[in-house]
C-alpha cells in the first residue's frame, strides 16, 4: 500500500498549481515568495490556502501535503456549507489583493532578509514600521472598498484587518523559512467555516443522517445519491441537473417503497435546477395523504427558488432545520 | 375620452402628457370614470405619481389598487404576468375593468427601454384575443426623447392627447419584437457546451461575476438562471450553445446563443405549472435577473441575461 492510501486528507493534486487550475473544487489559490536558505527570493508560486504538511506519525514522522479541510468528501461538504459563490467571491478577492499587495510584499519580502541576515544595523524597527504601515493602508483601502464582499463570504472588516496586520508582523519577525505559526485564537470572532477561507482546518458539519457511502444509489462526475440510516432517506451531494434528474426521480420513487416520512439531506448539494426542484416537489405530491418528504439542510438558493415558482400548496412537503449559505 | 364606449376587446391606448399636471389631468378623468361604473382599476406607475394620484382621488383612492412600476417592472418582462393576473382574477366576473400602466421612464437603460417598448408591444399580442379592458400607458413628452414617442404611436393603437385621443396612424403590430440586439463590448469569457454537461457553464459565470464584484446571492441567482437557459440550448436548441460574457458598466450580461427557434414571443413571460416543461427557464430568468433579452429567429436563438452589481437599484 503507497503512502497516498493512508492519509484521507492528502492533497492527491499536481504543485505547484498550474494557471486556471479546477481539478479541486475547494481550491482556493494564493501566491507565496519561496525563498532560498539566506532569505533570497526565489520566484513567486501558486500554493492553496487549505495546504499544509501533515505529519505521518506512523511513518517515522514523515511528512505529507495534507488538506486543512479534510478528505474529498469533507472537502465537498465543506463547499456546499459555504455555497460555491461565496468560495468563488473569496478567490476573487484573494486574485485581486495578491495583485495589490504583490509590490507591498516584495519590499517586506527584502526587508525582513535584512532584519534577520545582515548586520545588526542594515535594518532599523522604523523603517520596517513604515513599510508595514503602506502595506496596511493598502490592506485598509481594499477592505473598505470591499466591505460588502467581505461581510457577504462571513468576513466582517475590522477582525479581518486586526488578523492581518497580526499575520504582517508575525510574518516579518519571524526569521525562519517556514511559514510562521500563526495564533488560532483571533480566528475564532469567525464563524466556524468560514474560518477555512482563511487556511483554519474545519470540521464540516452534515446533516444528523448518516450517510452510506460505501452503498451509493448513483454515481456520477458531477452527484452522488447516498442512502442515509437516522433518519432513513436519501443524501444528494453534488449538482443536480437535467443530466442526473432522472436518477434522482428514481431514486426518490424507489423511497415511496418505505413506510413514514421520507427523509432528503440536501446540505451536501452544490446546485439544483428547477427541474431538480420539480422531481422534489412531485416527490412529495406522489406520497400518500400523511406521510411527508422533509427536506434537510435545504440550500438558501434553493428555499429561493421554491419561493419564486410558487408551486404552493404543497402539503406533503416539510422544511426541517435552519438553511445553510 | 369621456364618451363611454362599451369596449368590446383589449383597448391598449397611449396618453402623451408633458409634466405632473397634464399626468394627473390625463389619468384622474380615466380613473374617476372607472370608480364611477365600480371597475377594478390597477395603477402602476412610480412612487411619485403614486402618491400624487392619492392626492388627488381623496376617498376614492381606496378604490383603486396602486403598484409601485419600480417594484414590479424593475424587469419589464414581470409587467405582463402581474396584468395577466390582474385579467384572469376579474374576467369570470363579466364586469369591465381598467388599468394604468406607466413602464417607460427617463431612468430606463438603453437596453431597459428597448425590452420595454418591446413590452409595450407584446401587451398587444398577450391580450388581443381575451376579454375587453382598457389600458392606458402615460409617455412623459417633457423627459422622453422624440423617437420613444414616435415609437409609442406604432405599438399602441390609440393614443390620447390633451385635446381628445385618436388612433394611431402609425399602429404597427408586432413593431419592434424582433428589435437588433446591440454588439457586445470586449468579451471577458466565452464557452461553447454540449450535453457533456453543464456544471463548466455554471463555474464560468459564477466566476466571472464574482470578478466582477457581486455578492453571494446575485451570482447564485445568475448561475441558475443562465444554468436553466443553457439547458434549454440543449433540449430545444440543437443540443449545442455558446456562451459569452461581458461587462456593461456595473452589470454582467450572459448571452447564450443556440441554433433553436420558437415562435411564440410571450414564452418568457409565462408561469410554469410544476406538472409541464416548456420554457419554464425563461420565465425563471426573468423572476432572478434584471433584464433579459430574447430573439429567436429561423437562423437562431439569443437570450442575453443581464445582471446588476448593485441589485438594491
Amino acid at each position: 500500500m503507497g503512502l497516498a492510501d493512508q492519509h484521507a486528507d492528502r492533497c492527491i493534486y499536481p504543485r505547484p498549481f498550474p494557471e486556471g487550475f479546477d481539478a479541486c473544487p475547494a481550491f482556493q489559490a494564493t501566491s507565496f515568495i519561496a525563498a532560498d536558505s539566506r532569505n533570497k527570493p526565489l520566484g513567486t508560486w501558486r500554493t492553496c490556502r487549505h495546504l499544509g504538511t501533515g505529519n505521518d506519525l506512523e511513518n517515522r514522522g514523515r511528512f505529507y501535503p495534507r488538506c486543512a479541510l479534510g478528505d474529498p468528501r469533507q472537502r465537498l461538504q465543506w463547499l456546499a456549507q459555504v455555497s460555491p459563490a461565496k468560495l468563488d467571491i473569496v478567490r476573487a478577492l484573494q486574485e485581486e489583493f495578491d495583485q495589490l499587495s504583490r509590490p507591498h510584499r516584495e519590499r517586506l519580502f527584502h526587508a525582513r532578509a535584512r532584519l534577520h541576515s545582515g548586520p545588526p544595523s542594515a535594518m532599523r524597527e522604523p523603517e520596517l514600521e513604515q513599510l508595514i504601515d503602506a502595506f496596511l493602508t493598502t490592506i485598509d483601502r481594499f477592505l473598505e472598498l470591499n466591505d460588502e464582499r467581505f461581510r457577504d463570504v462571513g468576513l466582517p472588516a475590522e477582525p479581518l484587518r486586526q488578523l492581518i496586520k497580526e499575520w504582517v508582523w508575525a510574518w516579518v519577525r519571524t526569521p525562519e523559512l517556514a511559514t510562521p505559526r500563526f495564533d488560532a485564537k483571533p480566528l475564532e470572532v469567525f464563524d466556524k467555516p468560514v474560518r477555512a477561507f482563511l487556511g483554519a482546518p474545519t470540521e464540516p458539519v452534515v446533516s444528523a443522517a448518516r450517510r452510506l457511502w460505501d452503498r451509493p444509489l448513483y454515481v456520477d462526475t458531477i452527484l452522488q445519491i447516498l442512502p442515509t440510516v437516522d433518519p432513513p432517506g436519501l443524501a444528494l451531494v453534488g449538482d443536480v441537473d437535467r443530466s442526473n434528474v432522472a436518477a434522482v426521480a428514481q431514486a426518490l420513487a424507489r423511497m415511496r417503497g418505505h413506510a413514514g416520512d421520507v427523509h432528503l439531506d440536501l446540505s451536501g448539494l452544490l446546485f439544483c435546477d428547477l427541474g431538480g426542484l420539480q422531481v422534489i416537489v412531485r416527490a412529495s405530491q406522489a406520497l400518500e395523504p400523511g406521510r411527508r418528504l422533509v427536506l434537510h439542510g435545504i440550500p438558501r438558493q434553493l428555499e429561493r427558488a421554491l419561493e419564486i415558482v410558487d408551486w404552493a400548496p404543497l402539503p406533503n412537503l416539510a422544511i426541517a432545520g435552519g438553511s445553510s449559505a | 375620452m369621456s364618451a363611454r364606449l362599451e369596449v368590446p376587446c383589449f383597448r391598449h391606448e397611449a396618453l402623451l402628457y408633458a409634466g405632473i399636471d397634464e399626468f394627473l389631468a390625463g389619468t384622474l378623468p380615466f380613473i374617476r370614470e372607472g370608480v364611477a361604473a365600480a371597475e377594478p382599476i390597477l395603477v402602476v406607475v412610480g412612487a411619485r405619481k403614486i402618491a400624487a394620484l392619492t392626492a388627488e382621488l381623496g376617498a376614492d383612492a381606496g378604490r383603486v389598487h396602486f403598484k409601485d412600476m419600480a417594484e414590479v417592472g424593475a424587469n419589464p418582462a414581470r409587467i405582463i404576468p402581474a396584468w395577466n393576473d390582474f385579467v384572469e382574477a376579474h374576467r369570470e366576473t363579466g364586469r369591465p375593468f381598467r388599468g394604468i400602466g406607466e413602464p417607460i421612464y427617463p431612468e430606463r437603460s438603453a437596453a431597459e427601454l428597448i425590452e420595454c417598448q418591446r413590452h409595450e408591444a407584446l401587451l398587444n399580442v398577450a391580450f388581443d384575443d381575451g376579454p375587453g379592458w382598457r389600458l392606458l400607458c402615460p409617455y412623459d413628452t417633457t423627459s422622453l426623447p422624440p423617437d420613444v414617442i414616435e415609437e409609442a404611436h406604432r405599438s399602441h393603437p390609440y393614443v390620447a392627447h390633451d385635446h381628445g385621443d385618436a388612433a394611431s396612424g402609425l399602429y404597427a403590430e408586432r413593431a419592434l419584437l424582433a428589435a437588433p440586439l446591440r454588439e457586445p463590448p470586449a468579451i471577458r469569457a466565452t464557452l461553447t457546451f454540449n450535453g457533456a454537461g453543464l456544471r463548466p457553464v455554471r463555474r464560468l459565470v459564477s466566476t466571472q461575476a464574482a470578478r466582477a464584484g457581486f455578492t453571494s446571492r446575485p451570482i447564485a441567482d445568475l448561475v441558475l438562471a443562465v444554468s436553466e437557459v443553457a439547458a434549454n440550448s440543449l433540449q430545444h436548441g440543437g443540443g449545442v450553445g455558446t456562451l459569452r460574457v461581458w461587462r456593461d458598466g456595473d452589470v454582467l450580461v450572459c448571452e447564450i446563443r443556440d441554433s433553436g427557434h420558437f415562435n411564440d414571443p410571450l414564452a418568457d413571460r409565462r408561469r410554469p405549472a410544476p406538472g409541464k416543461d416548456g420554457a419554464r427557464g425563461l420565465w425563471l430568468a426573468n423572476q432572478l435577473c434584471d433584464l433579459v433579452q430574447v430573439r429567436s429567429f429561423e437562423t437562431g436563438t439569443t437570450v442575453r441575461l443581464h445582471m446588476h452589481r448593485d441589485r438594491t437599484r
